[in-house]
């Protein structure tokens, strides 16, 4: 077969949306606590999308949560560049 | 195969954006509609016949890197090794890969390398140049059953994964994020649970890879090469985490330049190969000089008698290989690269698509157009 047949997709149109909204000059005074993670949860919501980030945890890279769990340990040699190829 | 000048959509950019490809004009336009490539059906059939041979030849390459402990050579950490040497024995699941080849119509398709780790420009491929087909030329053809063949091989995939269901992560990056988006979708069309993160955010809690909200990884699709991974601080915690990785660690066998002269001595003057070696070849001839892990066209140098062509970048550390100068044609100044996917590993049946990316100079880079296709 050398044909696909009708494409329809979702999650990336949501994505679309939200960083064509991200890309458009800034809305004035927004809001102080809303911050990258939070604004993309809110854009999958209302897609219907999944997400499962934990919001406001203030990821840092090689960082250990009071509970224990160490983050930032995988992505280091990725930064600023694209893991793609 | 013809280059064809074209007038461009109406609004194109939101039409690519609509599908998904919002990262078309990171300053010079990366999506070009300006031009489209023709293909006879032979061709194609040349293009898909290709795919799969070569496909089957990466594999017994694999196998004879993994025989003969190749691993040095190919610049892989001694760590590394019980990862990929697992998962080759397991076979666990494994998506889709990107051969490039040179091709102009005429003899062979020739292979100038292979990225099944983490191969990009398939949002490109298997959506915005087929929603151009369907506005531009509908009733035409296109090689290209990326997305039906991806949502078919979940579906097969979804046994193997744990629960029916696969997380995915990327770099924070646009264009990372919607080709990992783009998976997400037809994994989620297959009927399998899924959500997307950065890959920063993968957390390790003494004993398991754990998501940003702490439950359990069990199957990741992670757009993020091996190379990296297996150098990072939970590089360490690979072997032990139970973790399902799609690609699984062997790919990255796929991914080295070392791959094309193990391929070259296994199938020496094979019509798909180009001739490749460990060392420099004579200096009388004209030749390629890629890293070992090299990445986007960087640190290759294109060697003719008289004079050498050298991209920037940083690679290189690791090592070399030699390829002979493909006899790439240039379509009105342009020299495209043929992006030959495939889907799964299914002996005659992998190939699944091409996209083109064509540039100014004859080594592909990550300033480079995608131009869409078609053929009758």
């Amino acid at each position: 077969m050398k044909k696909s047949h009708s494409i329809t997709l979702t999650v990336v149109v949501a994505m679309g949306m939200a960083a064509r909204a991200q890309q458009a000059p800034p809305a004035p005074a927004a809001p102080a606590a809303t911050q990258p993670c939070e604004e993309r949860r809110k854009a999958a919501q209302a897609a219907g999308t999944p997400f499962t980030e934990a919001c406001g945890h203030g990821t840092t890279a090689g960082t250990t949560a009071a509970h224990g769990t160490s983050r930032g340990g995988f992505g280091a040699t990725g930064q600023g560049h694209s893991g793609g190829g | 195969m013809r280059r064809i000048a074209a007038l461009p959509r109406a609004n194109w950019q939101s039409k690519v954006e609509a599908a998904g490809l919002t990262w078309h004009t990171p300053g010079e336009p990366y999506w070009n509609e300006s031009a489209f490539y023709e293909f006879t059906a032979r061709e194609v059939d040349i293009l898909e016949a290709a795919a799969n041979e070569l496909e089957q030849m990466s594999l017994a390459a694999v196998q004879h890197v993994i025989d003969n402990k190749l691993y040095a050579q190919m610049g892989i950490p001694a760590g590394a090794v019980p990862l990929v040497e697992a998962s080759w024995e397991a076979e666990p699941p494994s998506l889709y890969g990107r051969f490039d080849l040179a091709y102009c119509g005429d003899g062979s398709p020739k292979l100038l390398e292979y990225n099944a780790d983490t191969p990009t420009s398939l949002l490109e491929a298997a959506v915005a140049q087929w929603y151009w087909l369907e506005d531009a030329h509908p009733g035409r053809g296109q090689f290209n059953s990326i997305h039906d063949r991806l949502i078919a091989l979940w579906k097969e995939l979804a046994p193997s994964l744990p629960g029916g269901r696969i997380d995915f992560c990327s770099m924070n990056d646009l264009e990372d994020q919607m080709t990992v988006a783009y998976l997400l979708d037809t994994a989620l069309q297959a009927g399998l649970a899924a959500s997307m993160f950065p890959i920063d955010e993968i957390g390790w809690d003494g004993a398991r890879f754990v998501a940003p909200d702490e439950t359990p990884l069990g199957s990741v699709f992670k757009l993020y090469p091996w190379e990296w991974m297996v150098r990072e601080e939970f590089g360490a915690h690979l072997g032990a985490s139970g973790v399902i990785w799609v690609e699984p660690a062997w790919k990255m066998l796929l991914s080295n330049k070392g791959l094309l002269p193990v391929m070259w001595k296994l199938y020496p003057h094979h019509p798909n190969l180009l001739e490749a070696s460990w060392d420099a070849p004579d200096a009388d001839r004209a030749w390629v000089r890629k890293p070992l892990l090299g990445r986007e066209g960087a640190n290759v140098t294109l060697h003719r008698p008289g004079g050498d062509f050298e991209t920037a970048g940083e690679y290189g550390e690791e090592g070399f290989v030699y390829q002979d100068l493909a006899p790439l044609k240039s379509f009105d100044g342009k020299y495209p690269v043929i992006g030959s996917w495939v889907i799964g590993h299914r002996e005659g049946d992998a190939a699944a698509g091409i996209g083109i990316r064509e540039s100014d100079i004859p080594i592909t880079t990550n300033l480079s157009q995608f131009v869409p296709h078609l053929f009758d």
